[in-house]
C-alpha cells in the first residue's frame, strides 16, 4: 500500500529539518539566514538614504530617506506579502530597465553609434586591457553565483514559481536579462565617461556618481528617475529580504522553541509582527549615530555567510553521503572561522577560507558518521532519480 | 525649484509603488485562502515567469548595480566586465538547484509503505 502524503516548506530550514531529522540545523540554518540578510537591509536602507542626501545636495535629508524607505518597505510588506513585493519588484525592475535603456541609447547618440570604445581607448587606453585579480574575480564568482541561490529569499522565490517549467524558462532568461543591466550597460556608459564631455565633472574620486553627473548635465528635469531609482533598488533588495527573515523567525525559530506549534494563520500573524519589528530595528538602527557602523563588515560578508550553507543544501539535493553531524557542524565551524578571518582582516580570502573549511569538516564528518534515513534518501534522492532520470 | 522636481518624482514613483502592491493584494483576494503563511509568504505558489524573473532581478540589483558599477568600470576598466560570468553560474544553477527546491517545497511524495 503506498500512501501520498503532501508538504509545504516554506522556509529552506523545513526542508533541512525535514531531510536530516535535524532541529538544531534547522535552527543553525535559520540563525545564518537572518545573518545573511538582516544587515545587508540596513545597508540598502542606510546607503540609498546617504545617496539620496549626496544626489540632491541635502535637499532629501537623510532622515527622510531612511523613514520614507523603511516605512513604505515596511508597510507594503506587512500588507501585500510575497505578491506585493514580486509584483512592486516587476515594477521597479521596468523602472531600472528604462532608465538605464534611456542613458544607453543618449549615451550612444552623443558618442557616435559602435565607436565608445574606440573614442575611450585615446583618452585611457590603459583601461581597455584585461589587468583583473583573477582570484579575487573567482571569490566574486562563487560568492554571487553560488551564495546566491541558498540565500534564504532566493530560495523562497523557488518556492513561489507555478511550475518547474516557470524556473526553466527563468534560468534560461536570468543570465541576459541581469547581465544587460548590471554589466553591459554600465560598462558601456562608464566607458563612454572617459570621453572628455560625455559626464562633465567625473573623476576616479566621484565615479560612483556617474549616472547623477550624467543626468545633471544632460537632462537635470529627470535627476529625480535617477533618485527614484536609487530608492527601487535599495527597496527591491529590502523587500523579499525582510519578509524572508520574518519567516524564518516565525516558521523555524518560534515554533522551534514555542511549547505548541501555530498553526498556518498563528504563523502568518506571528511573521506579520516579525516584519513590523524588523522594520522599526533596521529605522533605529539606520538612525543611531554609528548604528551602522558595527554591522557594515557583516553585511560585506552576506554572500559569504549564504556560501557556508551550500554542503548541506546540496546534500539534501545532490549528495547523500552528506551526514547530519557532517552538515550541522560544517556549517558552525566554516562560519565561526569565516568570521574570524574577517575580523582579523587576514590577508587570504575569509570567504574562501570559510567554505574550505565547511566542506573539509562537513566531507570528513560524514565519511566517519551515520548517514541520513533510509526514508529521507527514498523520499529526496529517490524521487529527485525518478524524475529527473526515469521520466523522460 | 530642482528638488521640488526630485520630490514630485519620488512621490509619484512611491505612489505607483503602492498601487501595484494593492493591485496584487486585490488579485490575491481572489485566492481560496489569504489567510495563510504559504499564500503570505510564498504568494500561494502561483508566480509566473515574467514576474519572477524581474523579481529575482530586482532582488540583485541593489544601489550598488545604478552607483557603483558604474563607478567600478571607470575605475577598473573593462576587465571589470568579467564578474558577469557570475549571472550564466546564477541561470545553471536556478535550473539545477530551484527545480528540485520547488518539487520538494510543493509536492513531496512519503512512500510509507504498510502504513
Amino acid at each position: 500500500m503506498v500512501y501520498w502524503e503532501k508538504y509545504h516548506f516554506i522556509t529552506p530550514g523545513q526542508m533541512i529539518e525535514h531531510y536530516y531529522q535535524s532541529k538544531r540545523l534547522k535552527v543553525v540554518v535559520a540563525v545564518i539566514g537572518i545573518a545573511s540578510l538582516v544587515p545587508v537591509m540596513l545597508i540598502q536602507v542606510s546607503g540609498g538614504a546617504k545617496a539620496l542626501e549626496t544626489m540632491t545636495q541635502g535637499g532629501v535629508p537623510y532622515l527622510y530617506g531612511v523613514l520614507t524607505m523603511a516605512l513604505v518597505v515596511g508597510v507594503v510588506v506587512l500588507w501585500a506579502g510575497f505578491k506585493g513585493t514580486a509584483w512592486t519588484d516587476t515594477f521597479m525592475g521596468f523602472l531600472f530597465a528604462s532608465i538605464l535603456l534611456f542613458t544607453l541609447g543618449y549615451v550612444l547618440h552623443i558618442t557616435g553609434w559602435g565607436h565608445v570604445f574606440e573614442e575611450a581607448s585615446k583618452y585611457q587606453p590603459e583601461k581597455m586591457v584585461n589587468s583583473g585579480n583573477a582570484l579575487k574575480m573567482l571569490e566574486t564568482w562563487l560568492g554571487l553565483g553560488f551564495g546566491a541561490w541558498v540565500m534564504p529569499h532566493m530560495w523562497q522565490k523557488f518556492y513561489s514559481a507555478s511550475s518547474p517549467k516557470v524556473l526553466g524558462k527563468v534560468a534560461a532568461m536570468t543570465p541576459i536579462w541581469n547581465s544587460w543591466i548590471m554589466a553591459v550597460i554600465p560598462l558601456i556608459v562608464a566607458t563612454a565617461a572617459m570621453i572628455p564631455g560625455v559626464v562633465p565633472g567625473v573623476n576616479v574620486k566621484n565615479s560612483d556618481t556617474i549616472l547623477p553627473l550624467f543626468y545633471s548635465a544632460h537632462f537635470p528635469i529627470l535627476g529625480g528617475i535617477v533618485c527614484a531609482g536609487i530608492l527601487a533598488a535599495a527597496m527591491s533588495t529590502i523587500n523579499s529580504q525582510l519578509l524572508s527573515s520574518a519567516s524564518i523567525v516565525a516558521e523555524d525559530i518560534w515554533n522551534s522553541f514555542a511549547e505548541k506549534k501555530l498553526d498556518t494563520h498563528g504563523t502568518k500573524r506571528v511573521t506579520q509582527w516579525v516584519v513590523i519589528s524588523l522594520t522599526v530595528l533596521i529605522l533605529v538602527l539606520a538612525l543611531t549615530p554609528g548604528g551602522t557602523g558595527f554591522l557594515v563588515p557583516v553585511a560585506a560578508l552576506g554572500f559569504g555567510l549564504g556560501l557556508q550553507l551550500v554542503p548541506s543544501a546540496l546534500g539534501v539535493l545532490y549528495f547523500r553521503c552528506i551526514t547530519e553531524k557532517g552538515a550541522f557542524w560544517g556549517i558552525v565551524l566554516g562560519s565561526l572561522v569565516m568570521i574570524g578571518c574577517s575580523i582579523l582582516q587576514t590577508t587570504f580570502s575569509a570567504t574562501l577560507t570559510g567554505l574550505v573549511v565547511n566542506v573539509g569538516t562537513t566531507l570528513l564528518l560524514s565519511l566517519v558518521t551515520k548517514p541520513v534515513s533510509q526514508a529521507s534518501i527514498e523520499n529526496y534522492h529517490s524521487t529527485f532519480k525518478r524524475l529527473m532520470h526515469d521520466n523522460v | 525649484m530642482e528638488h521640488w522636481n526630485t520630490v514630485i518624482i519620488v512621490g509619484l514613483f512611491i505612489l505607483a509603488f503602492i498601487l501595484i502592491a494593492y493591485l496584487s493584494k486585490q488579485s490575491s483576494a481572489k485566492d481560496i485562502d489569504l489567510d495563510t503563511n504559504e499564500q503570505y509568504v510564498v504568494g500561494g505558489r502561483q508566480i509566473g515567469t515574467l514576474v519572477l524573473l524581474l523579481s529575482m532581478g530586482a532582488t540583485f540589483f541593489s544601489t550598488w548595480t545604478l552607483l557603483g558599477a558604474f563607478g567600478s568600470y571607470y575605475r577598473s576598466g573593462i576587465w571589470f566586465a568579467g564578474f558577469t560570468v557570475w549571472t550564466i553560474f546564477h541561470g545553471i544553477f536556478v535550473w539545477l538547484f530551484g527545480v528540485r527546491i520547488w518539487f520538494i517545497g510543493k509536492n513531496i511524495i512519503l512512500l510509507l509503505q504498510g502504513k
